[in-house]
């Protein structure tokens, strides 16, 4: 049995999980990376994607947004503008946000509006994540 | 002199009222509930925000960003929350009022300012009034979200980027408790780390750099603070609303009674009138 060490996803809305765990892992801007107990203290990005972590020999995931992680000898805090447990997920809904999303983001120009367009293609990315976990 | 007739009808129309603010009493209690709710759920991501960028900003120089540095001012930018509609009070009056009261503090000292008004009541106050409004956001309050927060920090970051505004303020009315709401007045940007007590710093291993972490994370931290900023606000509002409501409604009670004591001593006097004239009449007859 590994050890255990304390994980909070907090988001704007509140913290969506406070939890030990055995083993974290983040998608991060330098790739995606694992967190076990007794790692470096360490900042990093997270960008949208798909966060995990394992309790009692299972993975639980999420659809995370754009954020950052601090990592601690015996904790790990991520901060994400938002975040989506997988039983949570109404796979048809992320479908249909998909498709909406795609033709949204042919309409925006990244070079004259760039923090919208990466608002929108921020959005995708979490929303391929939704759909990748969605069971 | 009122008639019998009039006070019945004015007694009915008080009654309406007071049904009315009842009402908005309750609703507001109710939407306070939830803005309380809102603002506690909040509340961890800013403060792990402000713990990391706590030890990443005391660790680098104030040039390193232009977010941080300290320039002489010209031109002002003034962020003025206020609600979307009336009937709460002093609520608007007051955050106008202090708003006017800066432009001429900064005025005094030689510095110009404009206004980004957030809410539709601070909009209509100074848009006949002789201070620039740069950028406007009505009708947002029933919906805060963090990408509102995003956006009207957009408006204004790019302005202050390019130079146009060496300072950025926040006007809002922060949340007490349901009676207590207070004025308060914050310089956004630029940060200066000592004001915010950055001192402490944790060892860490960076990834990427340390001037990229910062970069990225400075627009964020300033995003979480217009969104708590936002969210006090409106939960001022709804409380600012329940306590006018709660007043308006006793006020009511109170002129209801003060009019059906005046309804039923009229109405008395009238009775008394009749009886003496039958009286009369039939002392007459047996003359």
């Amino acid at each position: 049995m590994a050890q255990k060490f304390k994980v909070e996803l907090v988001t704007p809305k509140g913290v969506v999980l406070d939890k030990e765990v055995e083993e974290v892992i983040a998608p991060g801007i330098m790739g995606e990376f694992g967190v076990l107990i007794g790692h470096t203290p360490m900042l990093t990005f997270i960008k949208p994607g798909v966060l995990s972590y394992l309790e009692n020999d299972r993975f639980v995931k999420y659809a995370v947004g754009a954020g950052f992680c601090e990592v601690l000898k015996d904790a790990v805090n991520v901060l994400v503008v938002e975040a989506h447990p997988a039983d949570e997920i109404d796979k048809n809904q992320a479908n249909e946000d998909l498709v909406r999303l795609e033709k949204e983001i042919l309409e925006v120009n990244a070079v004259e509006n760039p923090t919208e367009y990466e608002r929108i293609s921020d959005s995708i990315k979490v929303t391929r994540a939704k759909i990748s976990i969605a069971n | 002199m009122a008639s019998l007739r009039d006070i019945r009808k004015r007694i009915a129309s008080v009654k309406n009222t007071q049904k009315i603010t009842n009402a908005m009493k309750m609703v507001a209690a109710a939407k306070l509930r939830r803005a309380e709710e809102a603002i506690k759920a909040g509340r961890p991501f800013a403060d792990k925000m402000r713990e990391v960028l706590m030890s990443l900003a005391a660790r680098t120089n104030p040039g390193a960003h232009p977010m941080l540095a300290v320039s002489p001012v010209k031109k002002a930018l003034l962020i003025l929350v206020t609600a979307d509609r009336g009937l709460c009070g002093a609520f608007n009056t007051s955050l106008n009022r202090r708003a006017e009261a800066f432009v001429k503090e900064m005025k005094a000292k030689g510095v110009e300012v404009e206004l980004l008004t957030v809410g539709r009541k601070g909009n209509d106050y100074f848009r006949r009034r002789s201070v620039p409004i740069v950028h406007k956001f009505s009708n947002v309050m029933g919906n805060i979200t963090y990408d509102l927060a995003g956006d009207i920090c957009n408006a204004f970051n790019e302005k202050f980027m390019a130079g146009e505004h060496q300072e950025v303020y926040i006007l809002y009315n922060s949340f007490r408790s349901a009676v207590t709401q207070i004025l308060t007045l914050r310089r956004l940007l630029p940060i200066t780390p000592e004001e915010e007590g950055w001192k402490h710093r944790r060892a860490y291993l960076y990834e990427p750099s340390e001037e990229e972490l910062l970069n990225a994370l400075l627009p964020r931290y300033i995003q979480v603070q217009v969104f708590a900023g936002l969210l006090d606000s409106v939960a001022s509002e709804h409380g600012a609303r329940m306590t006018a409501m709660e007043a308006a409604t006793s006020n009511a009670k109170e002129m209801i009674y003060k009019l059906t004591l005046k309804f039923n001593r009229l109405r008395q006097e009238s009775i008394t009138t009749e009886l003496m004239e039958i009286v009369g009449g039939a002392e007459a007859l047996k003359g």
